[in-house]
C-alpha cells in the first residue's frame, strides 16, 4: 500500500526513462542524468529513519521493563544466630526456627523458616561439628519433621524418608536432604541464610559427616539382625 | 415510548454499527447434521466463557477487599469469608466458577477433539484453544495460591520445586 504512491512519482518522471525497479541501479551509473536522484530516495531514508529511532526508543522503554520482569537478585546470605553452640547436645535432633533475613518485609509468619540442627561430636581436631539440615524434603520441598522414636525424618506429603545425618532412606527423593553452611562464631551457632532448596539449586551444605554415616551403617546392621531374628 | 427507544437505539447503532458485526455471530445457526441429538454438544465453549465472565466480575469485586501480601493475605481472606457482607457468597461462586471453568474447558477440548472440530479450517482456532488451556491451568494454580494457608502454602513450595527440574531455567524460575 505505502508504495504504490512512489511507484506512481518515479513513472511521470521524464528524467528517468528506465522502468521503477532499475531507478536505484540505474541512478549511479547514468552520469548527468542521475545528479538530481539521490543514491538513497528521500523517502527510504525517512523509512529507515522512523524504523529505527522507533526501535531505539522501543528499546529505551523495553529492556529496563524486560530487566525488572526478569530480574535476578543475587544477595550474599547473612549469618543467621541459631543461639549458644552447647545448648544443642551430642546425637539429639532439634528443630531451630527462626525469621530468615532473605525474606522482605511483608512475608509476616511466612519469613519463619526452620532447620534440624544435630550436634555430630567431636571431630579429630577436638572441634565440635555440626549437621544443619534444611527441613525442606529434597523431593518437592514439603516440610519433614523429626521422629526420635524412628530416629528418621519423614515427610508428609509423598511419603519420602530420611535417617538422622539426613541421607535418603526411602521414598520419592532423588537425595539427602539439603544442608545448610555453619559456622561457630564465639560460641554461638551461625548459619548462613536458607534459601529454598531444589535439586538444582542446593544449599552448600555437606552432609557427608563420617561419624553420621558410621552411625547408620550400624544402625542397617541392628536393623537386619532384627529381621533374621 | 417504544418510538424513543428505537430511535436511540438507532442512533448508537448508526454509529457503532454493532447489529452489523455481532448479529450474524449471534445469529449463527448450528449445522444442520450436527443439530438435534447432538446439539447440546455446542454449549460448552459457551458455558467456559460464561464462566470466566463470572471469575471476572466476581475477581474484581474479590480483589477490592483482598490484600495480596504475604502477611496480610490469610487475615484479609477471613475477613472476607466471615465479616464482609455476601463475602462469602462472592468467594464460594469464584472458587466454584473457577473449578467449573477446569471442567468445563477440559470436557469443551474433548469435544472438539473427539468430533474432529479442530481440522481445516479451524486448526489455529484449536492452537488458540491449546494456549487458552494453559492460561487456565495457569490460573487455577496461581489463584489456590492466594488463599495462602498452609495448604496452598505448600501448594506453591510444591510448584517450585517442580519448576525447579526444568534444565537451565528451573532455578531461576523457583526463586
Amino acid at each position: 500500500m505505502a508504495t504504490e504512491p512512489e511507484k506512481h512519482v518515479v513513472m511521470a518522471d521524464p528524467a528517468i526513462s528506465a522502468g521503477p525497479e532499475t531507478v536505484l541501479s540505474g541512478a549511479s551509473e547514468q552520469g548527468s542524468a542521475s545528479v538530481t536522484a539521490p543514491a538513497i530516495p528521500r523517502r527510504n531514508l525517512f523509512a529507515l529513519l522512523t524504523v529505527g529511532l522507533g526501535g531505539i526508543a522501543t528499546a529505551m522503554v523495553g529492556l529496563p521493563f524486560l530487566g525488572y520482569l526478569f530480574r535476578m537478585e543475587k544477595r550474599k546470605p547473612p549469618w543467621v544466630d541459631l543461639g549458644t553452640a552447647d545448648q544443642f547436645s551430642e546425637g539429639e535432633t532439634h528443630r531451630v526456627t527462626f525469621d530468615n533475613p532473605l525474606s522482605t518485609a511483608w512475608d509476616g509468619m511466612t519469613a519463619e523458616t526452620s532447620v534440624f540442627v544435630r550436634n555430630q561430636g567431636q571431630d579429630k581436631n577436638g572441634s565440635v561439628t555440626f549437621l544443619v539440615l534444611s527441613d525442606n524434603c529434597a523431593h518437592l520441598g514439603c516440610p519433614v519433621s523429626w521422629f526420635p522414636q524412628s530416629g528418621l525424618f519423614m515427610c508428609p506429603c509423598h511419603g519420602g524418608v530420611y535417617y538422622a545425618d539426613g541421607s535418603r532412606a526411602s521414598g520419592p527423593p532423588p537425595r539427602g536432604l539439603f544442608a545448610c553452611v555453619w559456622r561457630v562464631h564465639n560460641g554461638r551457632l551461625e548459619i548462613q541464610a536458607p534459601h529454598f532448596p531444589t535439586i538444582s539449586d542446593p544449599l552448600g551444605g555437606d552432609r557427608s559427616a563420617a561419624n553420621a554415616t558410621a552411625e547408620r551403617q550400624a544402625r542397617c546392621k541392628e536393623m537386619r539382625h532384627e529381621t533374621l531374628a | 415510548m417504544k418510538h424513543w427507544l428505537s430511535s436511540f437505539v438507532r442512533w448508537f447503532d448508526l454509529r457503532l454499527q454493532l447489529r452489523e458485526s455481532i448479529g450474524p455471530m449471534l445469529r449463527h445457526p448450528i449445522p444442520r447434521e450436527v443439530a438435534g441429538p447432538v446439539g447440546w454438544w455446542y454449549v460448552f465453549g459457551s458455558a467456559s466463557l460464561t464462566l470466566l465472565v463470572i471469575q471476572i466480575v466476581t475477581g474484581i469485586g474479590l480483589a477490592l477487599v483482598y490484600v495480596p501480601a504475604a502477611d496480610k493475605a490469610y487475615d484479609s481472606l477471613l475477613y472476607l469469608t466471615n465479616q464482609q457482607p455476601l463475602g462469602w457468597f462472592l468467594r464460594a461462586l469464584h472458587y466454584y466458577a473457577g473449578s467449573g471453568m477446569v471442567v468445563m474447558v477440559l470436557v469443551h477440548m474433548t469435544q472438539v477433539f473427539l468430533q474432529g472440530a479442530y481440522k481445516y479450517p479451524r486448526e489455529l482456532t484449536w492452537i488458540v484453544g491449546a494456549l487458552l488451556l494453559v492460561c487456565t491451568l495457569g490460573m487455577f494454580f496461581t489463584g489456590q495460591v492466594l488463599r495462602w494457608d498452609p495448604d496452598a502454602y505448600w501448594g506453591l513450595a510444591v510448584g517450585g520445586a517442580i519448576a525447579a527440574r526444568a534444565p537451565g531455567v528451573g532455578s531461576h524460575l523457583t526463586q
